[in-house]
C-alpha cells in the first residue's frame, strides 16, 4: 500500500519536477523568436516546441490532487491522519 | 572618573586656537562630553526596569527606558539588534542590557546604545546563555548568508517537521492546497516542546533528508510570544537545520519570536501559513504567467507567419521570379512557332514528294511499253522463253511467238523463208 502511493506520486512528481525547467524552457522560445533573426524553419520548430510545452504546462496546472502523506521509518510514507487533510 | 580627563582635554585638545576666548561653544563642550563618556565608559550590562517601550515602526528602532527607585536612563536599540530579539520587551519587565553610553549633542541627552535586551531573573539567565551559544554560532559562520540555499520554486513535495496534533500543519495544508491543489504535503511528525522535542526535531529533519523525496522543509510550530520556543534555540536543532541539505524555511511563532533556528534557516517565516505561502507557488500566478507566454508565442508566430507572407508576394512579383516565367512563355511560343513550321514543313514535304511521284509516273508511264502498244504498236516475246523479240534474226523458222498486242496477245508462228530479210 505505501508502496502503490509512492510509485504513483513519482510519476506524477516527476512532471511537476520539470515544471520550473520547462516553464524557463518556454520563456526562452518566446523571447527568442520576439528577438528575430531565427529562420523560418526553425521559428516554426520553436512554436511546435513551444505549443507542446504550453500543452503539458496546462496538464500540469490542472492537477488537482493533493496528498498529505506522512513519512515513518526507512523513508516509507502512509498517508496522514483524517484530522490533518481538512478541506477549506 | 572622567571630569579631569575633560578638563585637561580643553585646555590642551582642539580649543587650542580658542587660547584668547574665554569660553567654548557648546559644540565643543558637547564634543567634549562625548569624548568623555563614550570612551571612558566600557560596554556593559546594566540592570533596569523598563519604561516608555516604544518601537518606531518607519524606521524599525526600540526606544525605551530603564530605571530603578532613584535613576532613569535613556536607552535605543537600532533595528539590526532589534531584529534578533527574541522576546517582546514590555513596560515595567525587569530587564538586563548590554550596551555602551553614547552622547547625543542635538539633544544633549546621554543614552544607552543597546545591543543586546533580556529579561532578569531565571529567564534572563536562560536568556544570556542562549545569547552566548548565539554568539559562538554565529562566528562559526552558521547564520551566514553564504551558506542559505535557494528555495526551489516550483516543489513537487513539501516536507513538514511539526507536530502531527498541532495547528500549524493543519495551516500549512489548508494554504498550500489553495494556493497550488497539486502539492503533496509530507509531514514528519515530531514533539515541538519539551525536554524531547530537540531530539525529536533532529531526527525528523534528518529522517527527511534520509528520505529525500521533498524538495523543502518547513520546520516550526504555531504559537505565540507564550509559547515554549526553546526546542528551537537548541543548538543539536540549529545544527541539524544546517547540515540539511533540503533547503529550510523556519516557520516558529509569532513576528517577535525570533529563534536561532530560524537564524539558521534559509529562509524565514513569522508563521506556518506565511511559510506555506513562500514555498508554494500561487497557481493563479502561475496560470498568468503561461497564458502570457501563450499570447506571446501566437502574436509572435502569427506577426512572422504575416511577415513571410508579404515577402512571398514581393517576391511573387518581382523580377527575379517573373524572369524565369518570362523564359517559359518565350519557350512555349517559340515551341508553337517550331512545331507550326514543323507541320508545315512536313506538309510541305508531303505535297512535294507528291509532285515529284508524279513526275516519275508520268515518265514511268512514258516509258511503259504498254503506252506504244496503245498507239498501235506490237511487242514479241518467244512463248516459251518470254523474252523479248527486238530483232528479226532472233526468230527462228515454224517457231511460236506470242505477239501483244495493246488489248490483248496472240500466238504467231513463224513461216520459213526462201530468202530471209537481210538488213540492208
Amino acid at each position: 500500500m505505501p508502496n502503490d502511493t509512492r510509485g504513483k506520486s513519482e510519476s506524477t512528481g516527476l512532471t511537476i519536477d520539470s515544471f520550473e525547467k520547462q516553464l524557463k524552457r518556454l520563456e526562452t522560445i518566446v523571447s527568442q523568436l520576439e528577438t528575430g533573426g531565427v529562420p523560418l524553419h526553425e521559428s516554426l520548430a520553436l512554436f511546435e516546441e513551444g505549443m507542446e510545452l504550453l500543452k503539458q504546462l496546462q496538464s500540469i496546472l490542472e492537477m488537482t490532487e493533493t496528498r498529505i502523506e506522512e513519512l515513518i521509518d526507512n523513508g516509507t510514507t502512509i498517508p496522514a491522519p483524517e484530522s490533518i487533510d481538512l478541506n477549506d | 572618573m572622567t571630569g579631569s580627563g575633560g578638563n585637561s582635554d580643553i585646555r590642551s585638545g582642539d580649543y587650542e586656537e580658542q587660547e584668547n576666548n574665554f569660553w567654548v561653544t557648546v559644540s565643543q563642550i558637547t564634543s567634549s562630553i562625548k569624548r568623555c563618556l563614550e570612551d571612558g565608559i566600557r560596554p556593559l550590562w546594566i540592570k533596569g526596569e523598563l519604561s516608555n517601550v516604544k518601537f518606531h515602526r518607519p524606521s524599525g528602532h526600540l526606544y525605551f527606558s530603564m530605571k530603578d527607585e532613584s535613576a532613569l536612563l535613556r536607552c535605543v536599540m537600532f533595528k539590526r539588534n532589534v531584529f534578533s530579539l527574541f522576546f517582546e520587551p514590555s513596560d515595567g519587565e525587569e530587564v538586563i542590557a548590554f550596551g555602551r553610553i553614547t552622547v547625543y549633542g542635538r539633544h544633549g541627552q546621554y543614552q544607552l546604545v543597546a545591543e543586546e535586551l533580556v529579561p532578569a531573573g531565571t529567564k534572563g539567565i536562560a536568556a544570556i546563555e542562549l545569547e552566548k551559544l548565539k554568539r559562538k554560532l554565529v562566528a562559526e559562520g552558521l547564520f551566514a548568508v553564504e551558506r542559505k540555499k535557494a528555495l526551489p520554486q516550483f516543489p513537487r513535495v513539501v516536507g513538514v517537521v511539526t507536530s502531527s496534533t498541532g495547528a500549524a500543519i493543519r495551516d500549512i495544508v489548508r494554504v498550500s492546497r489553495r494556493r497550488w491543489p497539486g502539492v503533496r504535503i509530507l509531514l514528519c511528525s515530531a514533539q515541538v516542546q519539551g525536554e524531547d522535542a530537540p531530539g525529536a526535531l533532529v531526527r525528523a529533519i534528518e529522517r527527511q533528508n534520509e528520505a529525500n523525496i521533498a524538495q523543502i522543509l518547513i520546520v516550526g510550530r504555531g504559537g505565540g510570544a507564550q509559547e515554549d520556543l526553546s526546542a528551537f534555540n537548541d543548538e543539536m536543532v540549529v545544527r541539524a537545520i544546517v547540515a540539511s541539505h533540503i533547503p529550510i524555511v523556519s516557520a516558529v511563532g509569532h513576528e517577535t519570536d525570533i529563534t536561532l533556528a530560524d537564524l539558521a534557516a534559509d529562509a524565514r517565516a513569522p508563521t506556518p501559513s506565511a511559510a506555506a505561502e513562500l514555498v508554494v507557488p500561487d497557481i493563479k500566478d502561475v496560470l498568468a504567467q503561461v497564458s502570457v507566454l501563450e499570447n506571446r508565442i501566437t502574436r509572435v508566430i502569427r506577426s512572422r507567419i504575416a511577415l513571410v507572407k508579404e515577402q512571398l508576394s514581393r517576391y511573387r512579383s518581382s523580377h527575379g521570379l517573373m524572369r524565369p516565367r518570362f523564359g517559359i512563355q518565350e519557350l512555349s511560343l517559340r515551341l508553337d512557332d517550331i512545331s507550326h513550321r514543323l507541320r508545315s514543313a512536313v506538309a510541305n514535304l508531303c505535297i512535294d514528294t507528291r509532285t515529284r511521284l508524279s513526275g516519275k509516273r508520268e515518265r514511268l508511264e512514258s516509258l511503259d511499253p504498254r503506252s506504244i502498244l496503245k498507239r498501235g504498236y506490237t511487242m514479241c516475246t518467244d512463248a516459251q522463253s518470254d523474252t523479248l523479240i527486238a530483232r528479226v534474226r532472233q526468230l527462228e523458222d515454224d517457231h511460236t511467238i506470242h505477239v501483244r498486242f495493246y488489248d490483248g496477245v496472240r500466238s504467231c508462228r513463224t513461216i520459213p523463208e526462201e530468202n530471209p530479210n537481210q538488213p540492208d
